[in-house]
């Protein structure tokens, strides 16, 4: 099923979300991050079928760097897009437009690898 | 809260040759040479477009020129009065698109010949009186040359003033770097813009990320003015040979490099110039001192 158009208004409304499967393990340069692989849905589908997921998941590593770790920080399950963004702009004084366009292309590639999910807000 | 509501901050914008001040949450969503989008974290506000000032055509010329240039066919539409009042030193008339919906306003300047497209989109949320107040006061701001014999150029946080004989040559504008190069008769100035320095710097010092850079003339000619402030200065021998390499290269052989770490923004910013000619040490002094970043 093709998910909901989100108008950019929901969109910086979202809030993202850790999967529960990361683990992270903190370096002097960043965090490393462990994550499952995410396998495409007719695949994972088979696998499941077949009872052979556990198999065929890999678990792979994303290090990041000392801004990519402060991004992480602030996805805590009850922050919005927007509230991180502000966040990290006043943290480290950063142009706010600047800000946005990082927090959002960095949270758009941890969601492309399964590291977060996206919680819309109702209402 | 309401973007459309928070017209209270106001601040300017000025690039390739026109300025103007807009409410402080209208950020540049897309920017050309001659061409502006700027838009809240929700919805764009307003586009424009311009076309360069002439000597000799006239401004209704220019209006032509730039209706043709975007393929504009038009019929004519009756802005509001506080616009056209705002803009009492220009020739402003509205324009409707015949194909597509949408109204702009074209303005050209009798001095400089400039002629300029406005298009303002007026949010949902948005009450009409309070669309037209903020166009009017943007409108009465807009400056399309200069008064003097220099240029200012406000975008995002960077605000320069350089002479007006400088022309944008390019420009990249992205998260934790910004530049723009100019030139002049054989003279090129680029500036640079680095953020956020506590974590470019983190653990290292200026002169070791100024070596990081690709640009970095060397250290043999380098200046510590202070832990903050850096410079270096590189000119040919004067032996027969380089003077003649230099003539028949046609090569920039002088180069100067000022970069400073400007703690209080939390930005590192560069000036770079290179030249046929040594440059005039005041007038790069000048654009060092006129080059900084706003506050967040």
């Amino acid at each position: 099923m093709k998910p909901p158009h989100l108008s950019r208004t929901d969109a910086l409304r979202c809030i993202p979300v850790r999967n529960p499967l990361v683990s992270e393990n903190r370096l002097d340069s960043g965090v490393l991050l462990s994550y499952p692989e995410t396998l495409r849905p007719w695949f994972a589908g088979f696998l499941r079928k077949m009872k052979k997921e556990s198999e065929f998941r890999r678990m792979r590593k994303l290090q990041l760097d000392i801004l990519g770790t402060g991004v992480w920080d602030l996805v805590d399950g009850k922050s919005t897009v927007t509230e991180i963004i502000d966040s990290f702009a006043g943290f480290h004084q950063l142009y706010h437009k600047e800000a946005e366009v990082s927090v959002i292309q960095f949270l758009r590639e941890l969601g492309r690898r399964g590291i977060v999910g996206m919680k819309q807000v109702t209402g | 809260m309401d973007e459309t509501s928070d017209i209270t901050r106001w601040d300017e914008i000025a690039w390739n040759g026109i300025a103007f001040q807009k409410p402080s949450c209208w950020e540049i969503a897309t920017i050309g040479r001659n061409y502006l989008m700027l838009g809240t974290q929700t919805d764009p506000r307003m586009e424009m477009n311009w076309g360069n000032p002439s000597k000799t055509a006239s401004h209704h010329r220019s209006l032509k020129q730039l209706q043709a240039k975007h393929g504009l066919s038009v019929d004519a539409w009756n802005p509001p009065q506080s616009w056209l009042d705002a803009l009492s030193t220009h020739d402003a008339r509205g324009v409707s698109w015949k194909n597509t919906a949408g109204n702009a306003l074209i303005v050209s300047c009798s001095s400089c010949n400039r002629a300029s497209l406005f298009q303002f989109y007026q949010s949902n949320s948005e009450d009409t009186g309070h669309f037209h107040t903020t166009v009017s006061k943007l409108l009465s701001t807009f400056r399309d040359h200069s008064e003097n014999s220099h240029q200012q150029w406000a975008v995002f946080d960077i605000r320069a003033t350089l002479p007006a004989a400088f022309q944008i040559k390019s420009y990249q504008f992205t998260p934790g770097f910004m530049t723009m190069d100019f030139f002049s008769n054989g003279l090129k100035i680029s500036l640079y813009r680095w953020s956020p320095a506590s974590v470019l710097l983190a653990g290292r010092k200026l002169s070791e990320f100024a070596g990081s850079l690709p640009f970095y003339p060397g250290s043999a000619s380098e200046t510590l003015q202070d832990a903050n402030r850096m410079e270096w200065k590189r000119s040919p021998s004067f032996s027969l040979l380089n003077r003649l390499t230099t003539f028949l290269t046609a090569k920039f052989s002088h180069h100067r490099l000022l970069i400073r770490h400007v703690s209080e923004t939390n930005r590192i910013l560069a000036v770079r110039s290179e030249s046929r000619q040594p440059m005039d040490s005041n007038l790069f002094d000048q654009i060092v001192a006129d080059y900084e970043t706003a506050a967040s």
